[in-house]
C-alpha cells in the first residue's frame, strides 16, 4: 500500500521526472524566457527608431547591485546586439545560489526545516516551468518563505514577517503570491524525507535495543561495533544535515521518492550503516521489521506452515535491496555535486546576473522600451505624484468627510 | 344507501341528458324549421360530422329519408347522409368536432415512442401530428393537410396496422387483467360469505347438540364431549379457511398474464459493476509493521510533557506517519517515459513582457 498511496501524490504525479525528461524541460522553459526577452528587445528597437530625435521617456531605474550602469547611446540603437541570454544551467546556477539564500533567510527567522525544505522546493519547481528571464528570483524569496510558512503550519502574519526583514513591505511579499502558487501548480504539499527518516531512525532504533532473534538484524548489529545505538544516531545528525541542505539544492526531489532520498542522506553520512540497513530491511530474506513468524507456525503445525509458506513464496515480491541499492547510491552522488553550488565563485554568480540584468532592460542599451519580467517595473511617476497629492492636499475635506455621520459626498 | 347512490348518479344522467338536448334552453327553436321546444317537448337534435350543423329529429326524417341531399343551413353545401347523424355528446359543438377529428388522427398518426431513436425525433412527430389536427380543426390548409394524411397514411400503412394489432392486444390485455381481479375479488368475498356461513352452521349445531347432551343420563360427561367436539370441529375449519385463503392469495399474485406485460420490455442493462470504495487500495503494510512504542530520543520530551499531552497529542499517530513515510515510495523508481508523448511538451512560462508593458 504504501508505494501504492505514494503513487497518488502529486509529487509523483506531476514533479517525478527521469533525468532527459527534467533536462528537457528545462531547456524548453529557457528557449522561452529566451522568447520572451527577444520580443521584449525587438519591441524595444522599434519604439528606439521611432523615437530617436526625443528625449528619453523613461528614466533609468537604479541597477541592482552587481551590474555596472552603461552609458546610454540614444544615437543608434540598431547597432547594438541583441543581448547573450542564459544558457540552462546557468539558469539553474542562478536559481541554487538564490536557493542558498532562501535558507539562509529561512535560518533568520529560525523556521523548522520542514519550512525551508518546503521553500526550497517551490523555488525550485517554480524554476522548473518559468524561466529565471522572465521571472528574477530574487523577487520571489520573500513570497516563497511566506508561501511555505503558511503550506507548513508555521504562519506568521505578513507584518511580523516584514519586521525581521529590513526594506519588505507586506506589499512585495504579497504581490507575487498568486503567480508564485499557480507556478508551481497549485501543488502544495511537498512529500520531504525529513519525517520519514526520523521513522527510519527510530525503527532502526528500536529494533536494535530489542532482542529479536532476526538474522538479519543479527548481521546488521555485528557490522556496527561495539556501540550500535550510538553510531546510528550520530549518522542520523549527518544525515539530517544533508537532507536540508544538499537533497534541496540537488535535483533528487524530481528522480527519487522520499524514502529513497533519505536512504541516500544516509548512505552519504554512514555509508556502511546503509548498506547493512538496506541489506536487512529490504534484502532477500527479510522480514520487513516483523517479528519472526516462522517458527511460530512450525509449532503450530507442519502441513499448514508450508501450505503458507508456498503461499507466501508465490506472492512475495523480489527482494528490493538489488534495485534499491543502485538508486540509492545514485542518489547520495547526485546529493555529494550538489556541495559544488555552495563553492561557486562570486564572480561567475556576478556574471551571470550581470548578463541577465542586460536582458531585462533593454531601454538601458536602447534608450526606450521597458524592462523585461516580474519586479522590474518601474511604477509610473506621474501616478505617485497623484497618490501624494491625494494623501496630502486635502486634510480639510478629509476630516471633513471622516467626521460627516454618513461619510462624504456621493461622487 | 346503494339505493340512494344510484338514484342521484341516474338523475344528474337524466339532468345533463336533457340540458344537451335542450340546450338548457326551454324555448330553444330548431335551425331548420323553427319549431320551438315550447310546442315539442321531446324535440331531440342530431349533428352530422361533416357540417356539425343542429337540426332536430323530424327534419332530419324528413330531409334525408329520401336518400343523401344537401345540408339545409344556408350556404353549406354539404351533402349529408342521414346514417351519419347522431346525438351531440357534448354541449360544445367545437368540443365536439375536436374530440371527433382528434379520434381520426389517432387511427393514422398511431406511432409509439419505441419505433423512434430518440426522444426528440418522437416529440418532432407529435408537434407534427398536433399541427394537422389544429389545421384540420381550423379549416387551414384543408387540401394540403388532407394530402399529407393521406401520403402519410400510405406510406407507414404496415406499420399503423402494427401499431393498431398492438395496440388493440393491450387493450384486450388490460380488460383481461381487470375481468382477473374482479373474478379475484368475487372468490375472495364468495369464501368469506361460505366461511361465515358455515360458522352460523355450527353454532346452532352446538347449540342442538348441547340440548341433546342436557337430556342424557350424565349430562355433565356429555357436555364435556359436545364440547371437545365442538372446538375440535372449529381448530379444523380454521385450518381448512387458512388453507383456502392461502391458495386464493397464491393465485392473485400468480403471473397469469405476466409474460404479456413483458411483451414490450426492452431486455434489462447488465447490472453496474462492483462499487469500490478504496478504489483497488489495500491496507496491508507490505514493508513494515507498526509498533506500540519506538526509542526516539528526540521525543522523550514530548512523551513526558504534559502540556503537548494535553492537547490531545497522540505520539502514537507521529510514530505511524513516520514509519509510513520512512517507507512510502521506496520501492516507486522514476524512470524517464519510453514515450515522448508521455512529456509535458508545453513549457507554462508566461511571457511577462506582454504584462509588464
Amino acid at each position: 500500500m504504501e508505494d501504492q498511496l505514494y503513487t497518488t501524490t502529486t509529487q509523483c504525479k506531476t514533479w517525478s521526472f527521469g533525468p532527459s525528461t527534467l533536462s528537457t524541460l528545462r531547456s524548453s522553459t529557457n528557449a522561452a524566457g529566451v522568447r520572451s526577452i527577444k520580443r521584449g528587445w525587438k519591441r524595444a528597437r522599434l519604439e528606439a527608431s521611432s523615437s530617436t530625435n526625443t528625449p528619453l521617456a523613461t528614466t533609468p531605474i537604479p541597477s541592482s547591485s552587481n551590474s555596472t550602469p552603461i552609458p546610454i547611446p540614444p544615437s543608434d540603437p540598431s547597432s547594438i546586439p541583441d543581448p547573450e541570454t542564459l544558457t540552462p544551467s546557468e539558469e539553474l546556477t542562478l536559481v541554487n545560489y538564490y536557493m542558498l539564500r532562501l535558507m539562509a533567510m529561512s535560518d533568520v527567522f529560525s523556521f523548522p526545516s520542514s519550512v525551508k525544505a518546503t521553500a526550497c522546493v517551490f523555488l525550485s519547481r517554480f524554476h522548473l516551468h518559468h524561466s529565471v528571464h522572465s521571472y528574477h528570483p530574487k523577487h520571489l524569496l520573500t513570497t516563497i518563505l511566506f508561501l511555505a510558512t503558511k503550506t507548513e503550519n508555521n504562519y506568521l502574519s505578513t507584518a511580523e514577517f516584514c519586521k525581521r526583514i529590513p526594506k519588505l513591505t507586506p506589499e512585495a511579499v504579497l504581490k507575487y503570491e498568486f503567480k508564485v502558487a499557480g507556478g508551481i501548480g497549485w501543488d502544495f504539499e511537498i512529500r520531504h524525507p525529513l519525517r520519514g527518516a526520523d521513522g527510519g531512525i527510530m525503527e532502526l532504533l528500536t529494533a536494535l535495543t530489542s532482542n529479536n532473534p532476526d538474522p538479519g538484524l543479527q548481521a546488521l548489529k555485528d557490522k556496527l561495533g561495539q556501540t550500535p545505538s550510538r553510531r546510528v544516531t550520530d549518522a542520523a545528525g549527518k544525515m539530517k544535515a544533508f537532507l536540508t541542505k544538499e537533497a534541496l539544492v540537488s535535483d533528487v526531489y524530481y528522480h527519487y521518492t522520499p524514502p529513497q532520498i533519505f536512504l541516500g542522506a544516509l548512505y552519504l553520512a554512514d555509508k556502511e550503516l546503509a548498506e547493512a540497513y538496506i541489506e536487512w530491511r529490504f534484502g532477500e530474506n527479510s522480514t520487513m521489521g516483523r517479528p519472526l513468524k516462522k517458527k511460530k507456525k512450525e509449532k503450530k503445525g507442519k502441513e499448514k506452515a508450508t501450505e503458507e509458506d508456498s503461499s507466501e513464496a508465490s506472492k512475495k515480491p523480489p527482494a528490493l535491496a538489488p534495485k534499491l541499492i543502485p538508486a540509492v547510491i545514485a542518489c547520495a552522488d547526485m546529493m555529494l555535486k550538489a556541495q559544488e553550488y555552495e563553492k561557486i565563485p562570486v564572480d561567475v554568480l556576478k556574471r551571470i546576473d550581470k548578463k541577465l540584468h542586460r536582458c531585462q532592460n533593454p531601454q538601458k542599451f536602447l534608450g526606450a522600451g521597458s524592462p523585461i519580467g516580474i519586479g522590474n517595473e518601474v511604477a509610473p511617476p506621474a501616478k505617485k505624484h497623484a497618490d501624494e497629492a491625494a494623501v496630502s492636499a486635502p486634510p480639510e475635506k478629509k476630516r471633513k468627510t471622516e467626521e460627516d455621520m454618513f461619510g462624504g459626498a456621493l461622487r | 344507501m346503494p339505493s340512494l347512490t344510484t338514484s342521484t348518479a341516474a338523475a344528474i344522467a337524466r339532468a345533463r341528458e336533457n340540458a344537451i338536448n335542450r340546450g338548457g334552453d326551454a324555448d330553444e327553436i330548431c335551425p331548420v324549421c323553427k319549431s320551438s321546444r315550447y310546442l315539442n317537448p321531446n324535440m331531440r337534435f342530431l349533428v352530422n360530422p361533416e357540417c356539425y350543423h343542429k337540426m332536430c329529429e323530424s327534419c332530419v326524417d324528413r330531409l334525408f329519408s329520401q336518400g343523401p341531399s344537401q345540408c339545409p343551413v344556408v350556404g353549406c353545401d354539404k351533402i349529408l347522409r342521414k346514417q351519419k347523424f347522431r346525438k351531440q355528446t357534448f354541449e360544445d359543438i367545437q368540443v365536439e368536432k375536436e374530440v371527433d377529428v382528434r379520434k381520426r388522427i389517432a387511427k393514422t398518426f398511431n406511432k409509439r415512442q419505441e419505433d423512434f431513436p430518440s426522444l426528440k425525433e418522437f416529440n418532432d412527430y407529435l408537434e407534427e401530428v398536433e399541427t394537422v389536427t389544429f389545421n384540420l380543426l381550423n379549416s387551414i390548409d384543408i387540401n394540403a393537410t388532407e394530402a399529407k394524411i393521406t401520403a402519410f397514411e400510405q406510406s407507414n400503412k404496415s406499420s399503423i396496422l402494427q401499431n393498431a394489432a398492438k395496440a388493440a392486444q393491450e387493450q384486450q390485455f388490460a380488460l383481461a387483467q381487470r375481468e382477473f381481479e374482479k373474478e379475484q375479488h368475487r372468490r375472495a368475498r364468495e369464501l368469506e360469505n361460505e366461511i361465515e356461513a358455515e360458522e352460523k352452521r355450527d353454532k346452532a349445531e352446538h347449540k342442538a347438540n348441547l340440548l341433546k347432551a342436557l337430556e342424557a343420563d350424565n349430562p355433565d360427561a356429555e357436555v364435556a364431549k359436545v364440547n371437545k367436539m365442538a372446538r375440535k370441529k372449529s381448530s379444523m375449519r380454521r385450518e381448512n379457511q387458512e388453507r383456502r385463503a392461502r391458495e386464493l392469495e397464491a393465485a392473485r399474485n400468480a403471473p397469469a398474464f405476466q409474460f404479456m406485460s413483458n411483451l414490450n420490455r426492452v431486455a434489462e442493462e447488465a447490472p453496474p459493476e462492483k462499487y469500490d470504495p478504496v478504489d483497488g487500495f489495500d491496507e496491508t503494510n507490505r514493508y513494515f509493521m507498526y509498533r506500540d512504542k519506538y526509542e526516539s530520543p528526540w521525543l522523550d520530551d514530548a512523551r513526558n510533557n504534559k502540556s503537548i499531552l494535553a492537547g490531545g497529542y497522540l505520539l502514537q499517530q507521529y510514530y505511524e506517519r513516520a514509519i509510513f513515510e520512512a517507507f512510502s515510495g521506496v520501492g516507486c523508481f522514476i524512470e524517464d517515459p519510453t514515450e515522448e508523448a508521455a512529456l509535458p511538451s508545453e513549457s507554462f512560462d508566461t511571457p511577462m513582457i506582454d504584462s509588464a508593458v
